[in-house]
């Protein structure tokens, strides 16, 4: 079955005279519990293709499927809603708002959602131990390393239990150690939780680690490569 | 959930919220203390010459302003004291009696104003409160106090004898010895050199005109309301009379407290200007270092209302505690000064002694003025929230975490 689905997406931006195609007639589906890493030249649409399938960002045409449902129809709160409910995101950086607790990050979309505070508690508890930060839920982001950070967002991505999470390098500003930690866990939660992952990296580490590789350049799709374990 | 929020990002930036919570409580304390010192000054002008002297207003016969001669004066059996006192704003009727007159001693003469008081109630405290040497006359003995500067200018120490010498009521010659049994301070330099004081029988008897008064002055409870209240009073009165209202018994008391708020109000608008500025200063630098947070926030699931909800609150938590601390530090400025009022000096000095009253600056210790100015403050802030609403409303998440 199929969570993602665009059809012929583009989008344009018009710079001065001329225009840049950051997506050009991009179709591609993404299957559930997929791990899946899209590369390519900076420059290649890479995160204007993440943004698109995110609901965070309007393509200039195409349509992207989510569960069946074309997002690119839906408006203002709809869309809201619909990233709360159905996709979790992972940034590059300063993912986590910082006046709040690892806890309270990770609990925040949930509260916002309105789960009543037992479950909260519990299922924050449960994905800060996935994550193997059992152990410093009571720390603000400032009190963290980078990697730790990037555990606490996959945690906090993963707490409403959305369809897919999406991440755009999300390792970009991990050292090497952390970088594999980020990854295990990812992988770990691919594998057993079978949550579908997408993410855009430069990293070679990481794009070993993907068991399916989309290669992009000039805001098109060039190769579309799936690994067996 | 917000609001726990809202509270936790106030004390993030600390050094900046501990800037604007200064910024704002400085104003407050500026603005409130300025005006204290304004409306102190107001009080104590209206204290001392108006509700001291002629009263917030006055019952008179109906020529008497325009001729002040006793013929003009009237009787007070014929106004109908009862029903006026059943005005709600009425607290009481004072009988006033005053008479032109010349004061003499052996050694010089002068003009004297004589001002009388209702013997047969408590004297008034402001005449007791302001004698300065000797005691009240005793009614019937033939005893005067006299203004200082006058009792100095005729040489007459307490004891001596003073020789009255004017026009009584219908034409009748007023003409009497007193003894001078005190001194009076009445705070207004102008006075103090021309004032003497009786009791009203006595005055009566010298002028030849028992009972007769010149004016009924109103004790209102509200000061502000007079001109209504005056209308009420014509309305029960009735055409035989006129009724005057400080302001007009004293349209350069009234100009002078006018412009003094004027400028007052001034001052307060260049200070709301800078601090508006100031303010507007934080909240966009708050706002456009939090963009990319905001952009998450939304990214992730929370609705542009909340956000702009949980801005808001940050915004009246900071200035509500600006407000209050500005009206902690203006309090006790206030009463310090309220009752060790400002001793002016040299010109200034004289600039009020020649409008007629001591060169002293008592703030005001009305609570209001704290209030009023902090509740502007309150709502310059909530007026510029309108620029993080906006940038939330316009907030892209994608262009907000551009990095
Ligand atoms: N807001 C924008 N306005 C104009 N051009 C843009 C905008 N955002 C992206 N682009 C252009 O679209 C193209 C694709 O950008 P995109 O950010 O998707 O690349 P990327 O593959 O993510 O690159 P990187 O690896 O550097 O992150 C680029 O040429 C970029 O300059
Ligand atoms: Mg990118």
């Amino acid at each position: 079955m199929s969570v993602i689905k665009t059809i012929d997406l583009t989008k344009v931006y018009k710079q001065g005279d001329y225009e840049i195609h950051a997506l050009d007639g991009v179709s591609v589906e993404i299957e559930n519990g997929e791990f899946t890493a899209v590369v390519g030249p900076s420059g290649s649409g890479k995160t204007t293709l993440l943004n698109a399938i995110g609901g965070l960002d309007e393509p200039t045409s195409g349509s992207v499927f989510v569960n069946n449902e074309d997002i690119t129809q839906l408006k203002g709160n709809q869309l809201i809603d619909f990233r709360m409910k159905h996709i979790g995101f992972v940034f590059q950086a300063y993912n986590l708002i910082p006046v709040l607790t690892a806890k309270e990050n990770v609990g925040f979309v949930m509260l916002l959602q309105g789960t009543p505070e037992a479950e909260r508690d519990a299922r924050t508890t449960e994905l800060l131990e996935a994550v193997g930060l059992g152990d410093i839920m009571k720390k603000r982001p400032n009190q963290m390393s980078g990697g730790q950070q990037q555990r606490v967002a996959v945690a906090r991505a993963l707490a409403p239990k959305p369809a897919y999470i999406l991440a755009d390098e999300p390792t970009a500003n991990l050292d090497s150690k952390s970088t594999e930690n980020l990854l295990d866990i990812m992988a770990r939660l691919n594998k057993e939780e079978g949550i579908t992952f997408i993410f855009s990296t430069h990293d070679q580490r990481v794009i070993d680690r993907a068991r399916r590789v989309i290669t992009m350049e000039d805001g098109k799709i060039i190769s579309d490569e799936r690994r067996g374990e | 959930m917000i609001l726990k929020l809202a509270w936790k990002n106030v004390w993030r930036n600390r050094r900046r919220t501990f800037i604007t919570i200064s910024a704002i409580a400085f104003a407050v304390l500026f603005a409130a203390g300025m005006r204290s010192m304004r409306a102190g000054l107001e009080e104590r002008m209206l204290e001392s010459i108006v509700k001291d002297n002629i009263g917030y207003i006055q019952i008179q016969g109906k020529d008497f302003w325009d001729d002040q001669i006793l013929e003009n004066g009237f009787y007070p059996e014929d106004v109908p004291v009862e029903k006026l006192l059943e005005l709600k704003e009425i607290l009481g009727l004072e009988k006033k009696l005053e008479s032109g007159t010349l004061s003499s001693t052996g050694m010089s003469s002068r003009g004297t104003f004589i001002l009388s008081y209702d013997q047969s109630e408590a004297a008034p405290e402001k005449i007791v409160n302001n004698i300065t040497a000797g005691n009240l006359p005793e009614t019937g003995k033939q005893e005067i106090v006299l203004g200082e500067e006058l009792a100095s200018y005729l040489e007459a120490e307490i004891g001596d004898t003073v020789v009255f010498l004017g026009q009584g009521f219908q034409g009748a010659t007023a003409a009497g010895l007193y003894l001078l049994s005190g001194t009076i301070d009445m705070h207004i330099p102008e006075l103090n050199k021309m004032v003497a004081y009786m009791p009203m029988s006595d005055l009566q008897e010298y002028i030849s005109a028992p009972n007769l008064i010149t004016s009924l002055m109103v004790e209102v409870k509200n000061p502000d309301d007079v001109d209504k209240t005056k209308k009420e009073i014509q309305k029960i009165v009735g055409d035989d009379y006129r009724v005057m209202t400080w302001s007009e018994m004293n349209p350069e008391l009234k100009q002078l407290i006018d412009s003094s708020s004027a400028e007052g109000i001034i001052m307060n608008i260049i200070l709301y200007m800078i601090l508006t500025f100031v303010m507007f200063g934080t909240i966009l630098m708050a706002t456009q270092e939090r963009k990319y947070e905001l952009g998450v926030l939304m990214a992730i699931g929370m609705k542009r209302r909340k956000s702009m909800v949980m801005v808001a609150i940050e915004n009246v938590i900071i200035s509500i505690i600006g407000a209050l601390v500005g009206i902690m530090m203006v309090a006790p400025i206030a009463y310090y000064f309220h009752y060790n009022p400002i001793v002016l000096q040299g010109e200034s000095a004289e600039l009020y002694e020649n409008f007629g009253f001591d060169p002293v600056i008592p703030f005001s210790i009305n609570p209001e003025i704290a209030i009023d100015h902090a509740t502007v403050i309150v709502v310059i802030s909530m007026v510029l929230m309108l620029y993080p609403f906006l940038v939330i409303r316009r907030l892209k998440p994608v262009d907000a975490m551009k990095l």
